[in-house]
């Protein structure tokens, strides 16, 4: 039947995802209404007297004056160093798409009921990219919360570009969780890909982001999804679009190759 | 009225090997087998003969490496949408959403399966004696295999596919169960049930499909594989006994006596062994049913009786 699967699959991950809302957005008020710190302490100057490759590895690039502003603080402090955390979320639900079910067991009795297979891999996936986008809500809610706390004036618009631009970033890891649960039907076999590239597609950002312009280490950033991720770009100028759709579109590949192969595939073996 | 003769189930040359590493394992070989509409078919094997995997198969839960598998007229690849919409399965391992009630799980199935006749569900409820309002994880093996039967049961659906039903169910349990797959077999219902207990078997099905190395050796009926079944007899008497006693008394074989105590194998009915016993005083009788491994071998020997791939299997019915 149509939607049941959707329908049971939001009933049950409501609660964890309210609880994981309530951690993230009160993570964002917590950055925001700690802004004002940072001017008591003249975090500038200290700045100032760090060596260009040290402002570089903790996420400072070359524009000093955004890097010191709320936004750019909140930008680095929150959306940046705290990108593996969010991360952690679309690979649970990830999970839950299929591999958790074939792990367990429910899977065979979920199959043998009459729903085709794409319809309980896209019906999951959907509820599952519905509370990422719950999620994006709440975390912004939280920076408004924290904004309206200090008073502080922050671009609130740019504050919501932030937190949508979330999105993509997190339908693209749902997503690639669910294309290897996929094609794999060993749950630990997932996780460990899914976490090994995750880890390394940080990493890869990381270190492409102290490289030399033009060096090979700026070329391989290319490769990391963290990359079209860039929390201070989108804060400082807006939105990425052609970042956005491009990582939907990836996403959107992915989710047609995961219906096809777990189409094909024995399942609980 | 139902006609004994439709298949309802139909595999032809079915197989499936499954890789492991750069091994391939046969789990299944070239079975061709027919179950007829109505009738109770049990599918008997020792753990590991390939039962799960037919099952798997029929139900498109994993795909066979050659062969096919019609199931109420429909393919069991192409059609399996529509074919489990006709289909009630409980698996042998079965696994349920731990965090949700029995009465949530019922709910989800039932939508999932378009709707349910909620009063039959109620008296499957009752006669299996089933507390839907707790969560799965806090049920006993015994009650989950319950929440299982209720699931396969409550659609009324054409095909019961059942593996291994009767697993952590109590003696009680075990002849409601009975009852209500003679109750579905009464209404024309068709019922496929694998099983490793010879005696389960016995108890409720029409025929019996038996399965060994992958490999159908034959399809007999219930009759057929009784003569086929024997025991185990200790007698334990007062005084001890002559060899002589029991040896010639047919129907028993591989006797041995060990002072007082007398091992023996016993084919058919007790009552000429008790005859034979009538002057002396029985202080103990023991038995123990014959493993399915050691029925196989006394039925077919050492595998030169059984069906050989490729050959026709030997159907008695």
């Amino acid at each position: 039947m149509q939607g049941v699967v959707f329908v049971e699959t939001l009933r049950r991950t409501w609660r964890q995802t309210l609880f994981w809302g309530v951690a993230l957005g009160a993570l964002a008020a917590l950055v925001v209404l700690m802004v004002p710190l940072f001017d008591a302490i003249d975090f500038a100057t200290i700045l100032e007297r760090l060596p260009p490759i040290v402002l570089q590895a903790i996420g400072f690039g070359d524009d000093m004056e955004f890097a010191v502003s709320p936004e750019g603080l909140i930008a680095l402090g929150f959306f940046g160093k705290m990108a593996l955390i969010f991360m952690v979320y679309p690979v649970v639900m990830g999970l839950r798409v299929t591999s958790n079910e074939e792990d367990d067991g429910t899977l065979d009795v979920l199959l043998s009921q009459p729903v085709p297979r794409w319809r309980v891999v896209l019906e999951k996936f959907a509820a599952y990219l519905l509370t990422i986008f719950v999620l994006s809500l709440v975390i912004f809610a939280g920076l408004w919360l924290g904004a309206s706390a200090v008073n502080i004036p922050l671009d609130l618009g740019r504050m919501a570009q932030a937190s949508f631009n979330l999105l993509p970033t997190l339908t693209f890891v749902l997503t690639f969780t669910v294309f290897m649960g996929a094609l794999f039907s060993r749950r630990q076999w997932v996780l460990a890909l899914v976490t090994g590239f995750v880890v390394a597609s940080f990493m890869l950002d990381n270190i492409g982001g102290l490289a030399a312009k033009g060096s090979p280490g700026e070329t391989l950033r290319l490769l990391s999804f963290f990359n079209y991720y860039n929390p201070s770009g989108v804060m400082q100028y807006g939105m990425t679009w052609t970042n956005a759709v491009g990582m939907l579109a990836v996403s959107a590949v992915l989710l047609v190759a995961a219906v096809w192969a777990f189409n094909r595939r024995d399942v609980g073996v | 009225m139902a006609n004994h003769n439709t298949p309802v189930i139909q595999t032809e040359n079915l197989s499936k090997v499954y890789r492991a590493g750069k091994r391939d394992i046969l789990a299944l070989s070239n079975l061709t087998l027919s179950v007829r509409q109505g009738e109770i078919f049990g599918y008997l094997g020792p753990n590991g003969a390939g039962k799960t995997t037919t099952i798997r198969l029929m139900l498109d839960l994993i795909r066979p490496t050659s062969g096919s598998a019609t199931i109420l007229g429909l393919d069991a690849r192409r059609d399996s949408v529509e074919l489990h919409r006709r289909v009630g399965f409980l698996p042998g391992e079965l696994s349920l959403w731990k965090s949700l009630t029995g009465q949530q799980v019922i709910e989800y199935v039932a939508r999932l399966r378009g709707g349910v006749d909620w009063k039959y569900v109620q008296e499957l409820t009752e006669r299996l004696q089933f507390d839907p309002t707790l969560r799965v994880r806090s049920y006993s093996s015994g009650n989950r295999r319950k929440l299982g039967l209720l699931l396969a049961l409550m659609n009324k659906a054409e095909l019961l596919i059942l593996d291994e039903p009767t697993n952590g169910l109590d003696p009680l349990m075990q002849q409601i169960f009975n009852d209500l797959m003679r109750e579905v077999r009464a209404e024309g219902r068709t019922v496929f049930l694998s099983s490793h207990i010879l005696s389960e078997v016995q108890s409720i099905c029409d025929r019996v499909g038996i399965l060994r190395g992958g490999r159908l050796q034959a399809v007999e009926t219930v009759a057929a594989l009784r003569h086929a079944d024997f025991r185990w007899v200790t007698l334990h008497l007062r005084e001890a006994a002559n060899p002589h006693l029991l040896a010639e008394l047919p129907g028993v074989t591989d006797l041995t006596v060990d002072g007082s105590i007398l091992k023996l194998r016993l084919r058919g009915d007790f009552n000429p062994l008790l005859q034979a016993l009538s002057g002396h005083y029985v202080v103990d009788i023991k038995t123990e049913e014959a493993s399915l491994e050691e029925i196989f071998l006394s039925y077919y020997g050492n595998g030169s009786n059984a069906h050989k791939e490729g050959e026709p299997v030997k159907e008695m019915a």
